[in-house]
This record gives C-alpha cells, structure tokens and sequence, in this order.
C-alpha cells in the first residue's frame, strides 16, 4: 500500500507498525516524534500502531533555526 | 579633596548578572541564542560556549537521513537547556502541532512559539498567535511568544498564561536594531511576566540597548550565526547583555539638554 512519508510517496507492506516503519526506512528512533494524520502518535504506542492506507506520516527532529 | 566627599564604599558589583527566571527555573545567563543561520555545527558549537547562553532554540524539521553529528549532539554537549521553536508555521493548527511534537521528540514542554503572517516580513500574526498561546497553555506547555512591539499584544499573552514575551525589536534577521525603543518600554512596565527582546539585533550594541530599556533578557541567532566572526559576536553579546542589565540597575544620569560641569567650579585659575 502507498502512504505519504515525510513529503514523499512509499510502498510499504500491509500491517507495517510505526516501529517498523522507522527501520525499514533507516530512520532515527531517539530525538523524533511522529505525526500521523495530523495528529502526534507517543512513542510508547509505536509498536502497536499500524500505519493505515494513504496514511500522512511526518517524523521529525530538531534542526538549527530560531 | 576639599570638594569630594568620600562616602562609604559602594558595595562591590557582581559581573555576573543576577539570576534570570522563567517558569520557576532559574538561567544563569540573560542571553538565549537561536541556532538558525549557522553555516557549520563547530562554529555553531564554538560560538554557543562563547556566548555562556543556557536556553538555546531549536527548529522542528522532518528528519534527513544524513549521518553523522546532529544539533542535538551538539547541544547536549554545550549543556544548554532546549527552547523549540514553532518557526515556518501559518497557523495556530500548524503551530500547535509543531509544538505537540517538539514536545514528544525533545522531552520539554517549553516552546518559542512563532506563528508568522507572511515570508516577506515574517511579523507574527497577532489572531493566530493568540489562538495557539491559548491552546497550548491549555494544553501545559511553557509558552514563550514571539510576538509584536505591541504592549497591547503582549498584555493579551501574558494574560492568557504565558511564560514570557518575546516582541520584535525589528524583522527577523534583518538586523534593524530596535526600531520602537519607547514600544519595548512600554510592554517592560505592562506585563508581570519576562521580557526577551527577539528578532532585529544586528551587533552588540542593540542588545546592550534592549537591556537598558528594561528587557530581562535578549535573543540573538542571525547576528551572531551569519556573523564573520561568530564566535567573536557571540561574545560581544554576552558582555552587552551582561553591561545593559548593569547600566539599567545602575541608575544612569537624567538626559539634560545643556552642560553640566563635572569638574569643581571653584579654583579656576586667573578668576
């Protein structure tokens, strides 16, 4: 299935979790947070949340600025 | 030594400022650095330990998938207390996601909220910001707001809950200085909460004027980070915040439109 990922279009399997999602895109784990749909998935709920279809999916980090 | 009066010796001042309080915790210094604008983390990292700043902000960007240092490893090097900032957001929906999730990823609830009208002047947009200071004070979060030289404003934000106030001195990164000195005042003797001059410094001498004006502390990121010399900025910085806050509790001389001697009247020879 197609979901959006930080901006780009990714295929990944049915049933990928956030956890997942994270290692099969080689993303860092600490120091990010996620948003699904417009809304802050916790950590702590990672491992059980499947991303669903066409799902919006942001992770971000700090970066220089302000 | 007829004239002088030699009166008790005036007790020693402290060049360390004294302490500088948000939220209940206490700073050390009365300079926050912003990290946008820096061309390399080392210079970055170098210019942060000149400036002695402890509250230091940061964006909240999608991650890349570069290796190597990152600003967090720099920072948590620097021993710097986090500030996110909501900086690129339009709206209070944009803005309060942004800080929900800086929340998540840096473990802090303190946030520089910026929610800007447009690219070109990048002035905050006074009904948006309102909206977000509401939301996330309701929502727990130390709210700190970069806001407009408007006392009016600010009354507003602190009213609603906020940690400090954050107003312009002039666009960000432009370097203008404060363009409304008697504005800053004004939001100084209106609010209860700190006031931290943002956006506008262009060299040292602003952010010592920031201080005089009454300001409890001052933030620099452009003037320091796309500075020739950033590390050398930096700590021009750090002694003018340190000399305006002295000059403020000093009590400086009235402003007069004439002279007045400072040296004796009498004893002028040939008289």
């Amino acid at each position: 299935m197609t979901i959006t990922l930080n901006g780009s279009q990714r295929e990944i399997p049915d049933g990928t979790t956030l956890e997942q999602l994270l290692t099969d895109f080689s993303l860092p784990d600490h120091g990010v947070a996620i948003a699904m749909n417009r809304e802050v998935v916790p950590r702590s709920v990672w491992a059980q949340t499947r991303v669903p279809p066409d799902a919006l999916v942001e992770v971000v980090t700090a970066s220089i600025g302000g | 030594m007829t004239d002088l009066e030699l009166g008790s010796v005036a007790p020693a001042v402290s060049a360390v400022p004294d302490a500088f309080v948000i939220a209940g915790e206490r700073l050390p210094s009365r300079l926050l650095m912003g990290t946008g604008g820096a061309t390399s983390l080392t210079s970055l990292e170098h210019a942060l330990t000149a400036s002695g700043s402890a509250l230091v902000t940061v964006a909240i960007r999608r991650v890349s998938m570069t290796a190597g240092d990152s600003i967090l490893d720099v920072l948590n090097r620097c021993g710097v207390r986090l500030l996110p900032n909501t900086a690129g957001c339009y709206t209070a929906r944009e803005a309060v996601l942004t800080a929900q999730l800086a929340r998540e990823a840096l473990g802090t609830s303190w946030v520089k909220l910026e929610v800007i009208a447009d690219d070109q002047t990048l002035l905050p947009d006074a009904v948006e910001l309102l909206d977000a200071a509401e939301r996330l004070v309701d929502d727990g979060f130390t709210v700190l707001p970069y806001t407009n030289d408007d006392p009016v404003l600010a009354r507003r934000l602190a009213d609603l809950g906020c940690a400090a106030v954050m107003p312009l001195g002039s666009p960000i990164g432009s370097g203008l200085g404060i363009r409304n000195p008697h504005a800053i005042e004004m939001i100084v003797d209106t609010v209860d909460v700190p006031v931290i001059l943002d956006a506008g410094i262009g060299t040292a001498s602003d952010a010592a004027l920031a201080m005089e004006l009454g300001c409890d502390a001052v933030l620099v990121a452009s003037a320091v980070t796309r500075a020739e010399n950033p590390t050398a900025m930096a700590t021009a910085m750090k002694h003018a915040v340190i000399a305006g806050r002295l000059a403020r509790t000093a009590g400086r001389i009235p402003v007069r439109r004439l002279a007045r001697a400072s040296s004796p009247s009498e004893g002028v020879i040939g008289r």
